[in-house]
């Protein structure tokens, strides 16, 4: 009985909360998006509360959501998903902020202007384990990739599991020449001994024990392994693919919240908040790069002279994910 | 006659008291059945033919759902999941009568050491379990690096093998904890009368088997529901080995993009599906032993089997045989881990330390949602605990009210969490219900999840209560409330005490609904747990999973021990003895 009442005091508490003046809901899977908010809140006097869950559960919520919606702004990597939100008509269109993009940043503007970048990495780099290849021997093409010297060593995760990894195959498929020619490489791929994976943890998992050698992973997480002195070194075979880290601004939400989530976005991409950015998660999301002129990433991000790399198009790619993905699990996992 | 007429018309008011209380109680388990568990789950499961429900995107009734639901990759998940469901209830089963015939029957005194270990397994999370034999036997793994390349065993773990053993041996307590009691109702009147009338060697085992057979089937159906909706070896063990399990392939349909919530909530369908034949077979079996009906309460002793000596060591073999796979490997591989400083260089003494364990003490922000989610599970587990013990009076009655209540009770334990967390978001965000976003909600959750295996575990000492003894205290004049206080709390203090610890332990480290519900700002462990393993780093997360396990299985010992030492002595009673004893 106790119990009960205290849970009808816990919910009153919570429902008064509720009733409350606006404040900013953050849906964000970013590593450093706490101290951003502590931060923001600490600039503007701002209210802000932060969900922070990895993507898959985010976009989940935001799509369950829909009838009515609790969050102000979300924020994650991965530019399809943020496309399929705005083609739902869930994100504010025709705005961004007037800042000085550098040509990454504004190589990943959207034309619509419905969702604003915020920084970068790339979808799909070589991690090397170089105790099982080693590091003179590290392949540097994709093209590589299909030597018998490295027949069972490659592994990579499953798009249609991972967040990330689609923009990396939606990528391949584009240098490939298109769809047609990129599922033909990833067949020979399989028929070179390809894993295919999860998720990125049990990649990674595989690629330090040595039960593979070459781990196809986002950037971020490369580095990551590097920095906590894993016996791994990077590679950028030709083109990687861009995968932007994203803030979509809910389109139903009321003047005030949308006020405070614009203000966020321009707090998220002055100096104050680049600085936040790149030291929140120094083992994992803060080794990105910036899309402003004239900042530089951290020091353990791989500078970009001598990477090629391309920005894939998810008004191009983005439909097709459903159908890629399908294809992927039944031709290439199997 | 005036005394005679007295003592006739007494039993009236108390029958319609009685009533009235009966009225009482079963309203409020149904209501809390609707609100909690039935009102969210079905608001997902519509989903399934109203694709258009809730602001989603489909239209009309489509049965589109079912047939991806029935298609490649999610096809080989229900395939899957009913062949290993099935292969680690029989597993279970079968080993659960093993122990509980060495603790019940025979005269090895293991009967403290088998409980402790149950317990312990009931209390670890089955992902555990899973990641401890991948770590030991994946390619490349301790094995591997220690020198042994046993590749029988590495195949075994990469397989459906691995995941229908490792899913087997997590679920042994559940068969354990059904099976136990019941060696004891078949009392020692019975293996005489059945001397006497010259059923001997098999025919005897034979009526044994016949005796128990409710029983087994009431384990099998709870260890194959278990098995089905378990979430944490099918992310782990079954993901990284390619057997897709049908848990998996819902989570992928919702948390992977572009998400399906109808194919999520069709093959929600074919789980529940899947544990209806279950509940079907088990009360097929019941109806069969009807036949069969022994009724206990004061049945004798029966004879305790004396072990000789080359039993006793094939006893004590094979049960630390047992408790080296179920506990013993799993628990070293992760500490193992733990101490491993960097992974890719392997089994050596340089690599290890407690550098991973000085990173979590330096995680100071694990503080506010360890005690937010202490404070949420010790009310959510009390709610769920009043809520079970509701239910299971309405259960061990029998009637057709319990019959249906059973049905729905066992189909919310083999849907997985993920599925009742996404319900409550459809259910509860709503203009005329805001709950979402509340950590009432959030409770609630917490609170239905718990529910349908405390009032399982419940139900057993519940209906070993047997009315007569409310009956005949009464007769002999002990009040209402005093039936109460000298017979009805003696007797469940433990059983209750026990399935407490168990909820709230199991709410503390719960993921889905924590993930989903959890109020803006304000994280609960689960979540926190995994915020700070964000970037890939093994060592860590096991040291925080190994001081996480640590601290709850501490502060249960500590309540435990608190609590018996504050109950009188005969309110205490283990979970699985009779009242005969």
């Amino acid at each position: 009985m106790k119990s009960l009442t205290l849970l009808a005091l816990t919910a009153l508490t919570a429902l008064s909360s509720a009733l409350a003046a606006p404040t900013l809901v953050v849906y964000s899977a970013q590593g450093y998006d706490q101290d951003v908010v502590d931060a923001f809140q600490k600039a503007t006097g701002i209210e802000t509360k932060l969900v922070d869950l990895s993507t898959g559960p985010l976009v989940a919520k935001v799509e369950a959501e829909k009838q009515n919606p609790q969050w102000g702004l979300v924020w994650f990597d991965g530019a399809e998903a943020m496309r399929s939100l705005a083609d739902q008509g869930l994100l504010l269109k025709g705005w961004t902020p007037q800042v000085n993009w550098n040509a990454m940043g504004k190589a990943l503007l959207p034309t619509d202007k419905s969702y604003i970048p915020v920084s970068a990495t790339f979808a799909g780099v070589l991690v090397v384990n170089t105790k099982v290849v080693p590091a003179d021997k590290a392949p540097r093409s994709w093209r590589d990739l299909l030597k018998p010297e490295y027949k069972g060593l490659v592994g990579m995760n499953n798009p249609s599991i991972s967040g990330p990894t689609y923009p990396l195959v939606a990528g391949v498929l584009q240098a490939q020449g298109g769809e047609a020619g990129g599922k033909k490489y990833f067949e020979q791929l399989k028929a070179n001994g390809l894993h295919v994976f999860d998720t990125n943890g049990v990649t990674l998992k595989a690629l330090y024990s040595g039960a593979i050698g070459i781990a196809i992973v986002q950037s971020s997480a490369g580095i990551g392994a590097v920095l906590k002195k894993e016996p791994v070194q990077l590679a950028y075979p030709e083109p990687v693919s861009l995968l932007p880290g994203s803030i979509g601004i809910n389109a139903k939400a009321s003047p005030e919240v949308v006020a405070a989530a614009k203000k966020f976005v321009e707090f998220v991409l002055s100096p104050e908040g680049q600085k936040v950015m790149l030291s929140g998660d120094t083992g994992g999301d803060s080794n990105y790069y910036p899309l402003l002129e004239g900042l530089k990433p951290s020091a353990a991000v791989t500078p970009l002279i001598g990477i090629k790399y391309q920005s894939v198009d998810p008004t191009v790619w983005g439909s097709r994910e459903g159908e890629i993905n399908t294809w992927f699990t039944n031709t290439i996992v199997r | 006659m005036a005394r005679a007429s007295t003592l006739h018309r007494r039993p009236a008011p108390m029958g319609a008291g009685r009533l009235l209380a009966r009225v009482a109680l079963g309203s409020t388990g149904l209501a809390a059945i609707l609100l909690l568990l039935v009102y969210p789950l079905v608001s997902f499961l519509l989903l399934a033919v109203f694709p258009g429900l809730f602001g989603q995107s489909g239209q009309g009734f489509s049965l589109a759902a079912f047939a991806q639901a029935l298609d490649g990759y999610a096809l080989q998940s229900v395939l899957n999941s009913l062949a290993i469901g099935l292969s680690s209830g029989a597993l279970a089963v079968g080993l659960g009568l093993y122990v509980s015939w060495l603790t019940q029957r025979t005269t090895l005194s293991v009967r403290r050491l088998v409980d402790g270990a149950v317990w312990l397994l009931l209390l670890t999370p089955s992902y555990l379990l899973a990641i401890g034999w991948l770590v030991l036997t994946q390619h490349g793994g301790l094995l591997n690096q220690a020198g042994l390349h046993w590749g029988w065993l590495e195949a075994a773990f990469s397989g459906p093998i691995g995941v229908a053993l490792v899913l087997a041996v997590k679920h042994i307590p559940f068969a354990y904890l059904a099976i136990a009691p019941s060696w004891n109702t078949i009392g020692g009147e019975l293996e005489e009368a059945a001397q006497v009338h010259g059923i001997r060697g098999g025919q005897a085992t034979l009526l044994l088997a016949k005796l128990l057979l409710p029983a087994i089937a009431a384990a099998f159906a709870v260890v194959f529901a278990e098995a089905l909706s378990d979430f944490g070896v099918a992310a782990t063990l079954g993901a990284s080995s390619n057997v897709p399990l049908l848990t998996y392939s819902i989570y992928r349909a919702l948390y992977a993009n572009p998400l399906n919530f109808p194919l999520a909530a069709a093959s929600s369908w074919i789980l529940l599906a899947l544990a209806g034949i279950a509940v079907w077979a088990q009360a097929r079996v019941n109806r069969r032993a009807a036949a069969y009906a022994v009724l206990s309460g004061r049945g004798r002793l029966a004879r305790r089997v004396v072990l000789g000596g080359y039993g006793k060591a094939v006893a004590w073999f094979s049960l630390g045989l047992l408790g080296l796979v179920a506990l013993a490997i799993p628990a070293l591989a992760t500490v193992f881990m733990s101490f491993t400083k960097v992974l890719g260089d392997g089994l050596n003494w340089a690599n290890l330390g407690l550098d991973n364990y000085q990173t979590v003490l330096r995680q100071g922000d694990l503080l506010g949602p360890l005690t937010y989610s202490g404070m949420l599970a010790g009310l959510a587990a009390t709610t769920a605990l009043v809520l079970a013990l509701v239910l299971a009076s309405v259960l061990s009655s029998g009637s057709r009210l319990a019959r249906g209540l059973d049905v729905v009770l066992l189909g919310t334990l083999a849907l997985p969490g993920l599925v009742l967390a996404a319900g409550y978001i459809f259910a509860y965000n709503q203009p005329f219900l805001p709950l979402y976003g509340t950590s009432l909600l959030l409770g609630m959750a917490y609170a239905a999840g718990a529910m349908p295996s405390s009032s399982r575990i419940l139900l057993g000492p519940l209906t070993q209560l047997h009315h007569s003894l409310g009956e005949a205290a009464r007769v002999h004049g002990v009040s209402g409330l005093g039936v109460l206080r000298r017979i009805t709390l003696p007797l469940l203090a433990q059983p209750l005490l026990y399935a407490w610890l168990l909820a709230a332990s199991g709410i503390v480290f719960e993921l889905p609904a924590s993930e989903l519900l959890y109020p803006p700002g304000q994280p609960p462990l689960a979540v926190a747990l995994l915020k700070s393993v964000h970037n890939f780093d093994f060592g860590l997360s096991t040291a925080l999973e190994v001081v996480a396990v640590a601290i709850v299985v501490g502060t249960v010992w500590l309540i435990r021990a608190v609590v018996t030492r504050l109950l009188p002595p005969n309110w205490q009673r283990r979970l699985n003895e009779q009242h005969s004893h």
